[in-house]
């Protein structure tokens, strides 16, 4: 474990909150993180490879909190040892953003030929795992205005013919949001899904495997070119875990640079 | 029809027969599926459909597809699948906090994994002829429920499994489509009570209609008056997105609900 009660900065947007982040070691989730952390937010970085550790090093270098929770999103013990870790270092936890996804997430799929193994990757990190992480966070987050942000995909909208199981999943966190927003309102506990088109780790490799995507995405784009993790999205999510989007739930938050306009 | 012998499948089965298809119900309630068969054949006797009753235990593509085979020995071609899934356990309003791992796997991981098995069966018996696939969901999965977290991400993540399915086979001929209807008519043959063992085909407690509203409190009423009835209007708009000027209809939601929701 990696921690740091580091300098705040006063009056920050998320000074004395306490956020966790799945799937904090890469991509969009370390992106978040380093957000998040920026605006005054301690942060539970929620991984379970060193990479989480090393996002925690990247936010304390910045000056910022953070510590590194090992955690496998499937495991509910797993989960609940990392809001247990929120509350012990930060004093509770106001926000739970669930941005893991499976590692096979850019494999091609075809839909036929989906077996029950990498069917059960997918449903194990994105679905059981959002699952977990709303069991485990309830008890921290009611009573303190809490959020849960879950990651969904343009794909949960549009489908995609190359990764059916992808689609299910996110389509599945779509309804899960819009549901547990309902159910949870009257706790006083919001819950929100965001649609990103970024640059990730994920989609790099899908780049290699169709040299022609990232230029049929870029004309796709009305903003012309592909998000950027922590200028483009992270900012997005950190406005979800502020004070100032307290009447916003139940939505999914489309940050894609105007693609996809029909929701 | 993949589905129910009781309840909603019960009613949209009759429905389809009274227009006139020949409609064979591929059930995996496995106990109570020969006698409700003959129910289901007695009483749409007068229509000028054919009803046979196919149970297997749909625990993998190949299953629905073996089910499939048997049921065109019983009816001929099948054309189209319509799949109308009972909710199981998942129309038991249940709050996530009060749900445990069992709990959550048998309300929302096994029915998704199961809905992609019959997608899967459906596309392996109809590739080569073409055909259509039309999925009945609520029409709470685009707006969500309080205490049904389970069944509506069963339904949105059918919905997006759909419209991935959709892409992927279009030019073989084969469309697929979701028809979003009120959550109640669907429930009518849930299991009644919250215990696991009664889930599966199994239960004999179970809801008969009519059921309480499962929708949010407040709603406005139905801009046609009334819910629609599955046996006439619901199967109707199954009908009609068979017909032939839906043909190059796939990927789409066509809400059947009276006008409550009224989403994008």
């Amino acid at each position: 474990m990696t921690s740091s009660t580091g300098a705040g900065v006063a009056g920050r947007p998320l000074d004395g909150k306490a956020v966790m982040v799945t799937g904090g070691g890469a991509g969009i989730g370390r992106a978040i993180c380093l957000c998040c952390a920026d605006a005054g937010a301690g942060v539970v970085v929620a991984g379970p490879g060193r990479n989480g550790a090393e996002t925690a090093e990247l936010v304390m270098a910045r000056g910022g909190r953070a510590v590194w929770s090992q955690t496998d999103v499937a495991l509910a013990g797993d989960v609940e040892a990392a809001v247990a870790v929120a509350v012990d270092q930060y004093g509770g936890l106001d926000a739970v953003v669930h941005n893991a996804t499976s590692r096979r997430s850019s494999e091609v799929e075809i839909i036929d030929e989906l077996t029950d193994e990498l069917w059960d990757d997918h449903v194990g990190v994105s679905l059981r795992g959002a699952f977990n992480c709303a069991r485990a966070a309830l008890p921290a987050l009611r009573g303190r205005s809490g959020r849960l942000v879950l990651m969904t995909s343009p794909a949960a909208m549009e489908g995609t013919p190359a990764r059916p199981a992808y689609a299910a999943v996110k389509g599945a966190i779509r309804g899960f949001a819009k549901s547990l927003s309902i159910e949870w309102g009257p706790l006083g506990v919001t819950v929100a899904a965001v649609s990103p088109l970024a640059v990730t780790p994920a989609l790099g490799n899908a780049y290699l495997e169709d040299p022609e995507l990232e230029a049929r995405l870029q004309r796709l784009v009305p903003l012309g070119r592909i998000g950027d993790p922590e200028t483009d999205i992270a900012p997005v999510i950190r406005f979800l875990c502020e004070d100032g989007s307290r009447y916003i739930t139940g939505q999914t938050i489309v940050v894609d640079g105007g693609r996809f306009t029909s929701l | 029809m993949l589905g129910s012998a009781r309840g909603a499948g019960h009613d949209l089965a009759l429905g389809i027969g009274d227009l006139g298809a020949a409609v064979a119900v591929l059930t995996d309630e496995s106990v109570a599926a020969g006698a409700r068969g003959v129910e289901v054949r007695d009483s749409v006797a007068g229509s000028s459909g054919e009803i046979a009753t196919v149970s297997s235990a749909f625990r993998s593509g190949a299953d629905v597809e073996h089910a499939l085979e048997r049921a065109s020995e019983r009816i001929g071609r099948v054309d189209a699948v319509v799949d109308v899934s009972s909710p199981g356990l998942g129309a038991v309003p249940t709050p996530v906090a009060e749900l445990d791992e069992d709990g959550w796997v048998v309300r929302a991981e096994t029915p998704l994994r199961r809905a992609r098995y019959r997608l899967q069966g459906a596309y392996r018996h109809l590739r080569g002829g073409g055909g259509r696939i039309v999925v009945i969901l609520p029409s709470l999965s685009m707006t969500g429920a309080s205490g049904l977290v389970p069944w509506v991400s069963v339904s949105e993540g059918y919905r997006a499994l759909a419209k991935a399915a959709a892409r992927a086979w279009g030019t073989e001929g084969i469309t697929i489509n979701c028809l979003a209807v009120p959550a109640d008519l669907l429930a009518v043959g849930a299991p009644a009570s919250s215990d696991p063992s009664s889930y599966d085909g199994q239960a004999e407690d179970r809801v008969e209609g009519p059921v309480p509203s499962l929708d949010r409190p407040g709603l406005p009423a139905p801009a046609l008056g009334r819910s629609p009835e599955m046996r006439t209007e619901v199967a109707a708009a199954v009908a009609t997105l068979l017909d032939e000027g839906f043909r190059f209809v796939t990927g789409a939601t066509v809400a059947v609900d009276g006008g409550v929701w009224m989403t994008p």
